[in-house]
This record gives structure tokens, C-alpha cells and sequence, in this order.
């Protein structure tokens, strides 16, 4: 089972977390927007020399602003909950209320990008899938950047096949014959571009793109005997719930944990449950969460260092809950004991799917050597690779060399030096653990007592990034020269 | 003092944290270490110059921006190539993140196989301070006649080591204005960042 918590919080604790999230996501994301819409406006400046091409930008920029504004202006608030341990009720919903008038407009703001030049997805992107899909050369799949926060995967054919049929147009129906399936594209958030740690959730949809090519969903839910009869509607439905499940399965096997913190940190994000967890196509995220982590223990995986994040993110889910109307209540909860009611028997079934995929796994190894790596990553060096000795057997080697040793001898000692290039499922997860442990420190260093200092809480995400886009690129090129190609 | 390769070594495996220098990775021992050196490989990420609208490099206001159009960004993966032509000059940089102690100096130079097909990896500023830490910037360029074919992990450099008589009192991340500390790929310029630089904005021409 799942490493369990100590001891129960209370639910005053919990909020107390749960608030420290969602001021950190509120954080990042004027961050990182910020930082989009600078690298737009050097571009635009540098090319076109002209003032008015700069005026969107200079909207958003100055929309942004005026939300860091909001957060100085409550910095003697915001300072005091986070060195108080036990916030008083109305101090944690003095907080929550400057946190919500943050995230909710700049998520919108997020999806207002989509006016401006679309900027490329990093290489390491593309690195990182195709180490842990075992990939070598090119990538079955694109990634390109895009406004919705929360990622998708799409296949080109079905988008054409899909504008076809709504414009009418019979005669490229036959102009599509013969066409070569392209592939999947998979999306990603604009803010996420130069965060390795939330490309986690591109392994996800990486799974809709096998289980597209290969049916697997579809074919679970055909072997399915219900002992009463079933509508065509239900069984899609089920299909596309299985399909959900199925990706979870495998971004959790293939990354362990750290695959489902992105989504759970969207939802969180998410001011209300309305349309967030529930729809035809996904089934309720705690739902999810529940079977994905019975999956991780039976894989013996353990969730130490995660298990905050998973207690805070069902403490949300349910203080939502109960702020929906009656009515909403009871279909939520229907939907997510129906949910539960069905997937829940065919886990093993799906677990069993992923696991003949021959999938590279993440294993308890990779977790110990995750944890070497936020060490790395703590001492601000990048988490690429690990040495095989320690510095106390070097030394000794080195301490044997007399001066009349054979070269032999001395390269024997020298390459004790060597190092193995690390998985990048090993560096997502050190990053994870990197960012659970230390983004409370620096919410204390951006809000020290009256003032506020949130270019601190930028520069430590740029510095995060920075060292995960570098390790991601070193365990690359370490990969190609050590394969027999390279 | 110039460290041998024995010292470098130790150096790598210090026990004591302000004495220990980071080179990250270190790939293959046996054919990095020299006598004196360690090679240091190409990485990723390399920065060309888009010369056809711009008519010099002013230093004026703008000059981040410039530069920034200026040099157009190429990120390779691991498996592809970066043609460098006769004359070209680009900026790339090292694949190795480094970090050296308050005691340690350091320089980067070619290779001479490299050498002598006309790759030069640093116009003029191969020195690196006591206290420094990220990858190194190449200053790349081509004075042979032929396009040299270049991808990420080739060994085109290599550093050596100066053990200093005492510690410095303002090591490269202490320094009042340390502009490339902590990079992990190439940097462009940050000449506008100097006071003399920006002194000259301020007048106008």
C-alpha cells in the first residue's frame, strides 16, 4: 500500500497546505507568463522596431502586473499565514480570497496567448519521451504548445476527417483515400514550455496515442460481461474511461508518482469542480487517483514525498464538493461512485495491458536514485548522472598511485570517475521532490515579514527549470554516446 | 600551479565541499583526462548570427533586444548536426557544467586535431574565475576553408586547472557583477550590463 501519513491532519492543517499550493501555483503562473510575454516583446522590438506590434503584449503585460500589485498590497497578510502554523479561519480566508482573485484571471490570461506568435516546444521534451518510451531516433508524436492549461492528444487524421464531415465537402472524403495516418500531436500548455515538470502529464497522452494505434481500451470494454444490458452511449463512455485509466497506468509506470502530480495541481487550480473532474471523457479525478495509486503499490513503488500533494489535492476535491449546490452534489458523487463502481474491477485487467507493453518501468531503483539526484539538484548542479563509487573509493584508488604506476593503474583510478547517465524518468522525479521539499522555504524568502519580493519566487522556478532542461539534455547526448550508434 | 591529472582527479572527488570541482559528466575518463586537462565536449545548444537587417552591434538601449534577434537560436538533439561554414562564427557551448572552489582557476582551449582543421572555441575569452559555476560559453568559428561538420558530445576543448596561493576573497558568484554565473547553455552578451556601457546610453551620440 501507499506510504500512509503519520498521523490525520486537521482540517484547519490541510486548508493551511492547501493554500501554500495554490500560492505557489498563483506565483509560478504570473512567472512564467511574464516571462512568455517578455521573450515576445525582445522578439517584436528586435524584428519590427515598432512600437504598436507591442501593444497585446503590453496589455497583458500590464494585466499581469496589476495582479503582482494585488499580491504586494497583501504582503503583511500573506506573510503572517505563511510563518503562522495555526492560521486563524478568518486569516487562511483573508488568503484564499487574494489567492483566488490571482489564479482564476491569470488562467485566463494563460489562454489569451493563443493571439500571440506560437513559440516552439523544447527539444528536451521530445528527450524525455523518447527515453522513457523507449524511443530511439524519431518520436511517433508531436508536441506543440497551446492554450488550454490542461494537455490533450489528438491525431491529425481524425481532426481532417472531423472538418471534413462538418464542411460538407464529399469530394476530399475521396481525396482521403489512401491517407497515411500522421500520428499524434500532443498538446502542452504554453506556460509549461520551459518546465520539465509538468511535461510529466505528456506521458499520459503519449498513452492515448498507443492506446489509439492499438485499441487497447476498446478492447477491455468488449470483453466486459454486464449483467444487464448496456447502452451504446454508456459503453463509449466506459471506453473512453478505461482509455483515461489506461493512460494513467502507463505515465505511472513509466515515471512513477510524478505522473499525476501535474494534473492534480491543475484541478487545484480550478476554483470550482464545475467541468473540471467530471465529463464524458474522464472520470472523476479521485477516482483516478485512488486506482493509479493502488497500481503504484502493487508495483511496490513508494509514494514518500508525494503523499502531501494526494492528501491536500482529496481535502480540495472535497471542500468543492461541498460548495456545489445539492442537486450538482448528489451527480457528482453518483458519477464518481459509478465510476469507481466500474473501473475498479477492470484495473488488474488494464494494469496487465500496460505491463505487456514492455514499457520502461520505473522502479524502486529509479526512486532511490531520484532521491540521490535531488540532492544534485538542492546543491544547484544538474541531475543527469551518477558515479558509480564514492568519493571515498576514488580517493583511495587515487591514494594507491605511486609514481612509477602503469598507465593502466592510473586510467583504472581515473575512470572510477565515470558516470552513468540517469533516466529521465529519475530526473522528473528529482525534480518533484526537489520542488515539494523546498517551495515553502522560498514562499518564506519572497514574503519575508512586510515586504515582498516575488522576482525571488521567479528566479528560483527559472533556476528549477534551467537545471532540469540541462539534465534532461546531458543524460540525452550521454545516452547517445554510450549506445553502440554513438 | 597547473593541476596534473591526478590532482584533477582528486579535486573531482574532494571530500571537502569548498575545495571539490564539479565537471558534469564526465563520459569516459580514460579518453577525456590529459596529463593536465580534461576534454570538454559540445553541447546542444548553439546561437548563429542573423546579420542581413542589422547594419552593427550599437551599444544602445536596445542592445539586449539586438542580441537577442541577433543570434538566432539552434537546439540540436543528440543525433544531429550543426555545419559550421569558413568564416562563421556562432556561439555554442559546453555539454560539462562546471564548478570550481575559491581556489581553483581555470582555461579552455581547442584541441589540436580541431586546431588543424580550423576550429577555433574561443575568440578571446578562454579564462575562467575562482568561484565559477555552469556550463561554458564557445565562441566558435571556422577559419579553415571547408564547412566543419559539428555535433553535440564531440570532444572539441579541453581545460586545465590553476591551484591558486590562497583563496579568492571574491570568487566569480561573490563578485559585484557576476553576469554568466550559474548558466546552464550559452549566454549571449551582456556587454549593455556593464557601467561604462550604460554611461554611453545615457549620452546621447
Amino acid at each position: 500500500m501507499p506510504d500512509a501519513p503519520k498521523h490525520r491532519r486537521t482540517s484547519s492543517d490541510l486548508e493551511r497546505r492547501r493554500l501554500l499550493y495554490l500560492l505557489s501555483e498563483a506565483l509560478e503562473k504570473l512567472s512564467r507568463l511574464q516571462r512568455i510575454l517578455e521573450r515576445q516583446r525582445s522578439f517584436v522590438e528586435a524584428e519590427y522596431r515598432r512600437s504598436e506590434y507591442t501593444d497585446v503584449i503590453d496589455t497583458l503585460v500590464n494585466a499581469l502586473a496589476s495582479f503582482r500589485s494585488l499580491l504586494i498590497q497583501n504582503r503583511a497578510r500573506i506573510g503572517l499565514f505563511l510563518r503562522n502554523e495555526n492560521p486563524t479561519e478568518p486569516q487562511l480566508k483573508a488568503v484564499n480570497g487574494v489567492v483566488r482573485k490571482v489564479v482564476d484571471p491569470v488562467l485566463k490570461i494563460h489562454e489569451l496567448l493563443v493571439l500571440l506568435p506560437r513559440e516552439s516546444a523544447e527539444p528536451q521534451v521530445f528527450f524525455m519521451l523518447a527515453d522513457c518510451f523507449r524511443k530511439r531516433g524519431r518520436l511517433p508524436a508531436s508536441v506543440i504548445l497551446t492554450n488550454l492549461l490542461s494537455s490533450y492528444e489528438y491525431r491529425v487524421e481524425d481532426i481532417l476527417r472531423a472538418e471534413m464531415s462538418q464542411q460538407e465537402l464529399p469530394d476530399l472524403k475521396a481525396a482521403l483515400r489512401g491517407f497515411k495516418p500522421g500520428g499524434s500531436v500532443l498538446g502542452l500548455a504554453f506556460a509549461d514550455r520551459d518546465n520539465p515538470l509538468a511535461w510529466a502529464i505528456l506521458a499520459h497522452e503519449y498513452g492515448h496515442s498507443i492506446d489509439d494505434t492499438r485499441k487497447i481500451a476498446y478492447g477491455i470494454v468488449r470483453r466486459v460481461r454486464f449483467p444487464h444490458q448496456i447502452t451504446d452511449d454508456n459503453r463509449r463512455k466506459l471506453v473512453r474511461w478505461v482509455a483515461e485509466l489506461f493512460c494513467d497506468f502507463v505515465a505511472a509506470r513509466v515515471l512513477g508518482p510524478a505522473s499525476l502530480m501535474p494534473i492534480l495541481l491543475v484541478e487545484m487550480a480550478r476554483s470550482t469542480l464545475a467541468r473540471s473532474s467530471e465529463s464524458p471523457t474522464h472520470p472523476p479525478t479521485p477516482v483516478r487517483l485512488r486506482l493509479t495509486r493502488k497500481y503504484l503499490a502493487d508495483l511496490h513503488l513508494s509514494t514518500s514525498g508525494f503523499e502531501d500533494l494526494f492528501e491536500v489535492y482529496e481535502f480540495d476535491y472535497e471542500k468543492k464538493l461541498r460548495a456545489l449546490g445539492a442537486t450538482e452534489r448528489k451527480r457528482k458523487e453518483d458519477v464518481r461512485t459509478l465510476a469507481d463502481g466500474l473501473l475498479a474491477p477492470l484495473a488488474a485487467k488494464i494494469a496487465s495491458e500496460v505491463s505487456s507493453l514492455r514499457l520502461r518501468r520505473f522502479d524502486g531503483d529509479n526512486a532511490d536514485r531520484a532521491k540521490t539526484l535531488q540532492a544534485k539538484l538542492q546543491a544547484g548542479l544538474p541531475a543527469s548522472c551518477h558515479r558509480r563509487s564514492s568519493n571515498d573509493e576514488i580517493l583511495t584508488k587515487l591514494a594507491s598511485l605511486k609514481d612509477k604506476s602503469s598507465t593502466r593503474a592510473v586510467y583504472a583510478a581515473l575512470e572510477e570517475l565515470n558516470e552513468l547517465p540517469a533516466a529521465s524518468s529519475e530526473i522528473i522525479a528529482a525534480g518533484w521532490l526537489h520542488k515539494l521539499s523546498s517551495f515553502e522555504g522560498r514562499l518564506l524568502q519572497t514574503f519575508p515579514g512586510r515586504a515582498a519580493k516575488l522576482d525571488l519566487y521567479g528566479e528560483y522556478l527559472e533556476r528549477v527549470d534551467a537545471l532540469l532542461l540541462k539534465s534532461l539534455e546531458l543524460a540525452a547526448v550521454h545516452n547517445e554516446i554510450n549506445s553502440p550508434k554513438g | 600551479m597547473l593541476l596534473s591529472e591526478i590532482e584533477i582527479a582528486r579535486r573531482l572527488a574532494d571530500p571537502v565541499e569548498s575545495n571539490r570541482l564539479t565537471v558534469t559528466p564526465i563520459l569516459d575518463a580514460k579518453e577525456q583526462f590529459g596529463p593536465s586537462s580534461i576534454d570538454v565536449r559540445l553541447g546542444t545548444d548553439f546561437r548563429r548570427l542573423e546579420n542581413i537587417n542589422r547594419s552593427q552591434v550599437a551599444l544602445n538601449e536596445g542592445f539586449h533586444n539586438e542580441e537577442e534577434a541577433y543570434t538566432k537560436r539552434v537546439l540540436l538533439s543528440a543525433d544531429q548536426r550543426f555545419y559550421l561554414h569558413p568564416g562563421e562564427f556562432v556561439l555554442a557551448s559546453t555539454l560539462e557544467y562546471f564548478k570550481l572552489p575559491d581556489n581553483l582557476a581555470a582555461r579552455i582551449e581547442g584541441r589540436s586535431s580541431w586546431g588543424r582543421l580550423g576550429l577555433l572555441v574561443h575568440a578571446t575569452a578562454g579564462f575562467v574565475d575562482p568561484g565559477f559555476a555552469g556550463a561554458l560559453t564557445f565562441e566558435l568559428s571556422n577559419a579553415g576553408r571547408l564547412p566543419i561538420e559539428l555535433r553535440p558530445g564531440l570532444r572539441i576543448g579541453q581545460i586545465c586547472f590553476f591551484s591558486m596561493s590562497r583563496r579568492s576573497l571574491i570568487p566569480y558568484g561573490a563578485k559585484h557583477r557576476a553576469k554568466y554565473w550559474g548558466a546552464t547553455g550559452l549566454q549571449i552578451s551582456r556587454a549593455h550590463t556593464d557601467p561604462e556601457v550604460r554611461g554611453r546610453q545615457r549620452k546621447p551620440q
